[in-house]
């Protein structure tokens, strides 16, 4: 109930945010309502800058998918998240500076705008505009579907919620391919979707980032309230990393279940609920229905069998005391199996991969991909030409190190320590967060606080949903509709445009989400990694080397999608499954990076010098 | 004429001094070797020390500092402490106040 009431306040600051932010488009002067729209009328200061450059980066991953990792593999994503360490020197820095000038020399709103504006090519900002749309639009879907999903797991048990998911699968159950989803997730993806459509159309940029600076100042109060009471109950740092050394991975298993006391009726055993058999204490993955009068399973269960003797003992009191099993098959950790001290050391424990969770060379990748692969996301491209001047920038930096010191080192501590408070969350790594929350504020006697602990991952995500929505409907309607179909439309039209799309974008992200791919964070990775290849060596050269010409920007754009798309291609072919392809061990952004690097230095090299006016204007 | 076809407004950099666009652009090119080198610098410290110190396949007793794993305090928690100094540094002493408008104050028509 504490989380309900949390998401009612917090929904309720939202959009009293986007009311103000809808006041203030009012009053800007006439014909600049894109500006303003579009680029917070580029006046947008230091706390606003700073926590809305963190907040985007700091997703729904951070929150649910990153705490999930930790506790799965250990200590080794201290180095796997280590790249986070210089982003606000790196990331934030790289091109902050020359990307707003030439924003403002340019008088570019968007990413596409500012390319073609740079090169003076129409050619150029068509291809940037095509290639966000396209990637983007991957994005969008995959955090839709993620905003929903945290939203029905931070939600699971209140009565209320459980009612509504109920009600709405029987609306939805006589309807084709709408059907195949739960009810509980569809009224979480309307509510989610509406909610940020909603404010996102209202409000527009400055509702944006003003709503970020809540969500930013939420994620990390919550994440601190966190790290001091987890460590309030394992005794501290040293006694869970002590019992951490000791523990060893669990094995995958199916088994058969027994019931002492058959029910004549049927009954079912809910997933999550731990039994014995003579030899092991095991979890359920799934739930186990007895038919009518049966004391057996009529199929295996899926279970997670625990190997290590103090979560053994931890769990006895919470043994389903009604019924046994017996295990028919089970599968250790393809890599750590048995080997007491692998949560502490790298590569890590990893139940499928022979070579464990974190390669050297996958290691080192990530210390590449966190801070390039996100100075070439144009949704911080998009905010690094909103700051009002350098001093805010300067100061940001600054603000953002610490930010990011505070979340995600923080996280690594929490969630290593959870595994010494709480066994076999494997069975459903992505509760971690909220159930953490709810274990530790409930053992401090605060259970009330566990609400805004639960916001924080809410937070996160809406915080990247809403920007991405943005950036979207800008690359359609300033650089497709005002630039190619309707170059005099009247502010009003402008008006009316932006809103209409920002409805309809968000209303076919939705459509697409209700019944989106399984490989949710694959997606994301490679919508991330694809933006990144297609624009961080074009902008960064655009910026700095006044010889860079517009095919160069073309064939490097292009280059970097090209090869994310073939690696992905190959990786779908190899693993039988959407994933990524490691050539000698690499993530695709790299190889992606060099291609594009090595396309644009040689057909610049070998193509026609820009003309010297357009030098003048950007470099002096 | 529109609002989005005017030229910007001078930003609202009280300490910037006036330079040119050249010179702004110089000082952009310094401050982008000191980002590569410290990507460098950390890069290069993170993935020796913690591949030295951490990457232990087989290793059951693992050296504990600060109630961490020894390869975290000095792999990661050491340099990242660092990193906070290194960007106090490069946002005070490296990074210049910049008119972000440059030379085209001085003419409008561009």
């Amino acid at each position: 109930m504490a989380a309900l009431v949390s998401f009612g306040i917090y929904l309720g600051i939202v959009f009293l945010l986007a009311g103000f932010a809808n006041r203030k488009q009012n009053t800007v002067e006439a014909g600049g309502f894109m500006k303003e729209y579009f680029l917070g009328n580029r006046q947008i200061g230091l706390w606003a800058f700073a926590l809305t450059y963190a907040a985007t980066a700091a997703s729904g991953g951070s929150f649910m998918g990153f705490p999930a990792l930790i506790y799965t593999h250990g200590w080794s994503l201290a180095w796997w998240i280590a790249g986070y360490m210089v982003t606000p020197v790196v990331a934030l820095s790289l091109f902050a500076k020359r990307i707003n000038q030439v924003g403002r020399i340019s008088n570019a709103i968007t990413v596409p705008e500012l390319m073609r504006n740079r090169f003076a090519s129409g050619r150029v900002g068509q291809i940037a505009t095509l290639l966000i749309v396209f990637f983007m639009f991957f994005f969008l879907v995959a955090q839709f579907k993620a905003g929903a999903k945290i939203m029905a797991t931070l939600l699971d048990g209140v009565a209320v919620f459980e009612q509504s998911a109920n009600w709405m699968t029987g609306v939805v159950s006589e309807i084709p391919w709408v059907n195949q989803s739960e009810g509980d997730y569809l009224l979480c993806l309307i509510f989610f979707a509406v909610s940020v459509i909603l404010y996102t159309t209202f409000g527009g940029f400055r509702a944006v980032v003003w709503t970020d600076v809540m969500q930013g100042l939420v994620m990390v109060v919550g994440v601190i309230i966190l790290l001091v009471l987890t460590l309030q109950l394992t005794g501290g740092l040293g006694n869970a990393t002590k019992t951490l050394a000791e523990m060893t991975p669990p094995e995958n298993g199916k088994a058969i279940l027994y019931l002492d006391n058959p029910s004549p009726s049927g009954s079912t055993v809910r997933k999550g609920s731990w039994v014995n058999s003579k030899s092991e204490t095991m979890r359920l993955k799934e739930s186990a229905i007895f038919q009518p009068g049966k004391t057996e399973t009529a199929e295996p269960i899926e279970v997670l069998i625990l190997t290590t003797n103090s979560e053994i003992v931890s769990v006895q009191n919470q043994l389903e005391t009604n019924v046994r099993a017996r295990v028919i098959e089970s599968t250790p950790y393809a890599y750590g199996a048995g080997q007491k001290g692998v949560y502490l050391t790298a590569p890590g424990p990893d139940p499928k991969k022979l070579q464990g969770f974190l390669p050297v060379m996958l290691a080192l990748s990530f210390f590449v991909f966190w801070n390039f692969s996100g100075a070439g996301q144009p949704s911080y491209m998009v905010r690094q030409m909103a700051y009002k001047n350098t001093t805010v920038l300067r100061r940001s930096i600054i603000m953002v190190a610490v930010y990011f010191t505070l979340i995600y080192f923080p996280l690594v501590l929490i969630f290593t320590s959870a595994r010494t408070i709480m066994p076999g969350m494997e069975i459903d790594p992505d509760r971690i967060m909220p159930d953490m929350a709810a274990t530790v504020t409930a053992a401090a006697g605060v259970p009330w606080l566990a609400g805004l602990l639960v916001a924080a991952p809410f937070a996160a995500v809406m915080s990247s949903v809403d920007s991405f929505l943005l950036l979207f409907s800008s690359s359609i309607v300033r650089d497709i509709y005002q630039q190619h179909i309707n170059p005099n439309a009247s502010e009003k039209r402008l008006k009316t445009m932006t809103y209409t799309v920002n409805i309809v974008v968000g209303f076919l992200a939705v459509i697409a989400a209700i019944n989106p791919p399984d490989f949710l964070q694959t997606l994301i990775v490679f919508a991330s990694a694809g933006l990144g290849a297609c624009f961080l060596v074009p902008i960064v050269f655009s910026l700095y080397w006044r010889k860079m010409t517009d095919m160069a920007a073309i064939t490097g754009m292009i280059s970097g999608g090209v090869v994310i798309l073939v690696l992905y291609s190959i990786g779908r072919v190899v693993h039988e499954e959407f994933s990524e392809y490691l050539l000698l061990g690499l993530h695709p952004f790299i190889w992606a990076v060099v291609v594009s690097a090595i396309v644009v230095i040689t057909v610049s090299l070998n193509g026609k010098e820009p003309d010297r006016d357009l030098q003048r204007k950007y470099f002096g | 004429m529109s609002v989005d076809d005017q030229p910007e407004p001078r930003s609202e950099n009280s300490s910037a001094p006036t330079e040119t666009l050249a010179e702004s652009f110089t000082q952009s090119k310094r401050e982008l070797k000191f980002i590569l080198g410290t990507w460098l610098f950390f890069f290069s410290w993170v993935g020796l020390v913690s591949y030295w110190l951490g990457y232990l396949p087989g290793e059951t007793k693992v050296p504990v500092l600060f109630g961490m794993p020894s390869w975290v305090v000095f792999g990661i928690a050491l340099p990242w402490l660092l990193a906070i100094g290194v960007a106090v540094f490069f946002a005070t002493r490296v990074m210049k106040d910049t008119d972000l408008r440059g030379e085209l104050d001085a003419d409008p028509e561009n």
